[in-house]
């Protein structure tokens, strides 16, 4: 057991290739698991029940449940269905880094969500009711006033749930996505050094890890709200 | 699909998968539990380091948490797995078989070991620096003062974040059918597999893993309440 740096040189390539597969898993579900996010906030919090119930029920199942689970749920069940096998969908679906993508968004949202439901909480009833009075229409309120505030207050909890998915986005070997861990595997079969290759495909998670956690900081200190003034 | 046919398939013996599934939830019960226990002990022990006078031994935290934090809990379990072995041969000299069980609870416990160190360190920085002053004060001797003053209004402060940590495990513990493990979830996918019914399951597995995570929020709920400093003093009172 030790560190072979040929070996670790030699893999440089092929955790190149993983890290772009882990690249483009993870892009959409940060873009996309946003987007959805906001409107299931937006659900959980709604007066209507009908609205209310299935967003709970939603945000529940999906923060309870295994990613690798749904990741197989879908990537192996799904082609059982006649209405995803037999139409257009079939294009989407039999590709494991579609399934995946769909699981991480799906699964994404849903954490988010309860973050900025709890923001939306903390944001003080009077700067809305200001807004009220003024006459301002309420979509203007929530996405001018309200949601700005709540992504700030949200906002450690948010940097939190990224960097928690960067590094779940590591099961994807198992529904046959080559990402970095999966290099890294491959590179322990063909190689027999159960070290090295892991070692570097650490390396690499723990190095994107800390350029998120930098770039959040400086998202954080440019959001301040006493630079502003 | 026809109800018979399901409870034929859930069934236990040689022509249903309950068995197997029954025997897949108790392992990945015990490797959550064992997992969570031991992440706890070796979390308290890591706080120790974190809030320790000494600069070497809070560099050894920063380390630790910044590299169990940085790398995904999969690659842990790889990474003890492939390597374990190897390294206790080193150490003792004879060879060791590192079954996916036990590689899957150390691997527990080296991640969320330091979850729980950074939510217990969190915990004793916001308790008053008075009550330390307090037991000083007293005489009250160092490990006295962490064990019956410190470390259990600590554990309260801590509690939702060791709740969510537990949350978390559970369903980490899934990632230990990819070394191999027999747990729910590769029950689940071996039975999908050879009786084409994948949505039976995984949907079992899946409604396993809530039913627990639903039964551990009332119990949380239900700890927290007792364990509240209003219900304490209506006692007291």
């Amino acid at each position: 057991m030790s560190f072979d740096i040929e070996l670790a040189i030699r893999l440089l390539p092929d955790l190149a290739s993983g890290l772009w597969i882990t690249v483009l898993l993870l892009l959409p579900t940060y873009v996309f698991g946003f987007l959805l996010s906001v409107p299931l906030a937006l659900a959980k919090r709604s007066r209507s029940a009908s609205m209310r119930h299935p967003a709970t029920w939603y945000v529940a199942f999906m923060r309870g449940a295994p990613q690798l689970v749904l990741l197989y749920f879908v990537y192996n069940g799904f082609p059982y269905l006649g209405p995803i096998r037999d139409t257009f969908l079939w294009v989407f679906f039999k590709e494991p880094m579609f399934c995946a993508i769909f699981v991480f968004v799906l699964n994404h949202a849903a954490f988010l969500a309860v973050i900025w439901r709890g923001a939306l909480k903390d944001v003080p009833k009077g700067i809305v009711e200001a807004a009220q009075a003024l006459g301002t229409p309420n979509w203007l309120i929530f996405l001018r006033i309200e949601f700005p505030l709540a992504f700030r207050i949200g906002f450690p909890a948010y940097r939190n749930e990224v960097v928690l998915f960067l590094k779940a986005t590591s099961v994807v070997g198992a529904i046959t996505v080559f990402d970095i861990l999966g290099f890294a595997k491959e590179a322990i079969d063909l190689t027999f050094d159960p070290f090295t290759p892991l070692a570097m495909a650490g390396l690499v998670y723990w190095s994107i890890v800390q350029v998120v956690q930098l770039t959040f900081d400086r998202i954080e200190w440019a959001m301040r709200l006493d630079r502003q003034a | 699909m026809k109800g018979s046919l399901v409870l034929e398939l859930l069934s236990f013996g040689s022509t249903g998968y309950g068995d197997e599934l029954l025997r897949g939830f108790a392992l990945t019960m015990s490797l959550a539990v064992g997992g969570y226990v031991l992440a706890i002990v070796l979390g308290v022990l890591l706080s120790f380091a974190a809030l320790s006078r000494h600069r070497i031994v809070r560099a050894f935290w920063n380390v630790y948490r910044s590299v169990l934090m940085g790398v995904p809990s999969l690659l842990v379990i790889f990474f003890l797995f492939f390597n374990l072995p190897v390294f206790m041969q080193m150490l003792t000299g004879t060879f060791l078989d590192v079954t996916p069980l036990t590689a899957g609870i150390l691997a527990l416990m080296l991640v969320y070991g330091a979850y729980v160190g950074e939510a217990v360190r969190g915990a004793v920085r916001n308790i008053p620096r008075g009550q330390f002053e307090a037991g000083w004060a007293l005489g009250v001797r160092t490990i006295p003062l962490w064990c019956h003053i410190i470390l259990p209004q600590a554990i309260r402060l801590a509690m939702p974040g060791l709740s969510n940590i537990w949350m978390v495990v559970l369903k980490d513990t899934a990632l230990v059918s990819l070394v191999g493990l027999n747990d729910l979830v590769r029950a689940a996918n071996v039975a999908a597999g050879s009786t084409q019914r994948p949505f039976l399951f995984y949907s079992a597995a899946l409604a396993a893993f809530l039913i627990v995570a639903g039964l551990s929020h009332v119990l949380i709920d239900r700890l927290d309440r007792r364990l509240s400093l209003k219900r304490l003093a209506d006692k007291a009172a």
